[in-house]
């Protein structure tokens, strides 16, 4: 074990997250895990970790200060970097992205919560905690070879859905004005993404309904007709029909989309 | 999609795999599925009417529907209720809603309890938070809609009425259900495994303290 950063500044929205926490939802208690897992994920890689190895996610003005050396990479950075003791980082998420990321060599290390070190915003579970004065540990690494640049995630705006599971909720139009709809994203945290730009209609009578199971990426479509994506830390279970499911590999994009991003949907 | 006999499985995303029933208990199904611990199935959510099989990777999708479809046929009969013990909450009647309870529903307040005291629960589902299960089998003398405004902080162990459910809240947090009760069993904790005392499915009954 090796104290790793004091937390600076807190930021906004700022947690530990890693693979997450599945084998709970049953429970009320969701999956939660890294929002935006390709922008992570070659963050992790470029300084030899896995691809969920735990890291700090924030939405912006997250700075630390470095209190031993190692080598570090962040979001807007082509490659990593070894920093001194002393030094200061700052993260932002990079320019079109909602969520920044900070990953050091060897990882976050804590105590992980029902085995996981994410924390849950759903369920105010915290496992690490990130306030501005924290100390944060990093786990021990063996000497590597040099660092990898960072692989920039592909920037797509068309989003490859899976239609339902409740098609039978909504009027016969529904699908066709989701996939011919430019959609802005309204609003982006860890909950769920809102999307405005058209009002998708209900079948008449089913706005309100038993609460069913929910996943991450469905398209739950309230009684105002916005759509909303489900985050990782969705609640498990919801009373709105979901027309459709955004397909995994468009999964980081739909996320990963800051505020104004402008969205389609294609069906897969 | 393919049809069982009052039961039909659809595609939830790339990972999830939706099982619409009018036959079985989503929870007492589901507790059986979990107990298969099925190669590729990371999550088994039930809800009101349906469940969730959840599964690792995309990949896995299309071998679970199919060892699914085969469970399901092979039953002989519905299970209905999950084979374990009641679990029996410990309860203080002294919720701030008894009173309003018993004039909604024109009862006394010790019809009220005597009634909340006289049903077996079966946990439906969980959601809103992490341990808070969803009782059904409410004396149906005794179901209200929520709160017109609900409550910006209710304790943790409170014992709540809505709809056609009872509850107990984990810990503290915002509520809309009516309080009726207390109790000082710990609902989650996450140094336990299972970390929720009530799993779906199980059987539970209040006995008064």
């Amino acid at each position: 074990m090796t104290v790793g950063f004091r937390v600076v500044e807190e930021g906004i929205a700022t947690s530990v997250q890693d693979a997450g926490r599945p084998g709970y939802s049953h429970l009320g208690l969701g999956r939660s895990g890294i929002a935006d897992q390709a922008s992570a994920a070659s963050i992790n890689r470029s300084v030899g970790n896995t691809e969920t190895t735990p890291v700090l996610e924030t939405a912006g003005g997250l700075v630390v200060e470095c209190l031993s050396r190692s080598t570090v990479a962040a979001s807007g950075w082509t490659a990593p970097r070894v920093v001194a003791q002393g030094e200061r980082i700052r993260v932002d998420p990079a320019p079109g992205q909602q969520w920044g990321y900070l990953a050091v060599a060897g990882g976050l290390r804590g105590v992980p919560v029902l085995g996981s070190l994410s924390a849950d915003t759903m369920a105010a579970l915290t496992a690490i905690s990130v306030r501005s004065g924290a100390h944060l540990e990093i786990s021990e690494t063996d000497d590597r070879s040099l660092p990898d640049l960072i692989a920039l995630p592909p920037h797509r705006h068309t989003l490859t859905v899976i239609p339902g599971p409740h098609l039978d909720r909504f009027a016969s139009t529904a699908l066709r004005l989701l996939t011919s709809t430019q959609w802005t994203v309204e609003n982006n945290s860890r909950v769920g993404v809102r999307l405005a730009g058209g009002s998708i209609e209900l079948a008449d009578g089913s706005a309100s309904a038993a609460s069913e199971p929910m996943v991450v990426g469905a398209l739950q479509v309230p009684p105002n007709g916005s759509p909303i994506i489900l985050g990782r830390d969705h609640p498990v279970t919801g009373g709105y029909p979901v027309i459709a499911v955004v397909d995994d590999e468009s999964m980081s994009q739909a996320l990963g989309a800051v505020i104004g991003t402008t969205l389609s949907f294609r069906l897969g | 999609m393919k049809a069982i006999a009052g039961l039909d499985i659809a595609q939830m995303g790339s990972h999830g795999l939706l099982l619409r029933t009018s036959t079985y208990v989503p929870a007492v199904l589901g507790a059986a599925i979990r107990d298969l611990a099925l190669e590729g199935v990371s999550d088994v959510v039930p809800a009101e009417t349906t469940l969730l099989v959840r599964c690792d990777h995309a990949a896995a999708q299309q071998a679970v529907q199919h060892q699914l479809e085969e469970l399901i046929e092979s039953y002989d009969e519905i299970p209905s209720r999950v084979d374990r013990e009641p679990i029996e909450i410990p309860v203080r009647y002294d919720g701030e809603d008894l009173a309003f309870v018993a004039e909604a529903c024109s009862l006394s307040e010790e019809e009220v309890i005597q009634h909340h005291l006289g049903a077996t629960y079966v946990a439906a589902f969980c959601g809103f938070a992490p341990g808070f299960a969803y009782l059904s089998g409410l004396d149906s003398s005794l179901q209200l809609p929520r709160r017109d405004t609900p409550r910006t902080r209710v304790p943790a162990g409170a014992v709540a009425i809505a709809a056609t459910y009872s509850a107990i809240y984990p810990q503290e947090s915002p509520g809309g259900w009516h309080l009726i009760g207390s109790t000082s069993t710990e609902l989650w904790d996450v140094a336990r495994q299972p970390p929720a005392l009530i799993e779906p499915g199980r059987q539970v009954r209040f006995v008064r303290q």
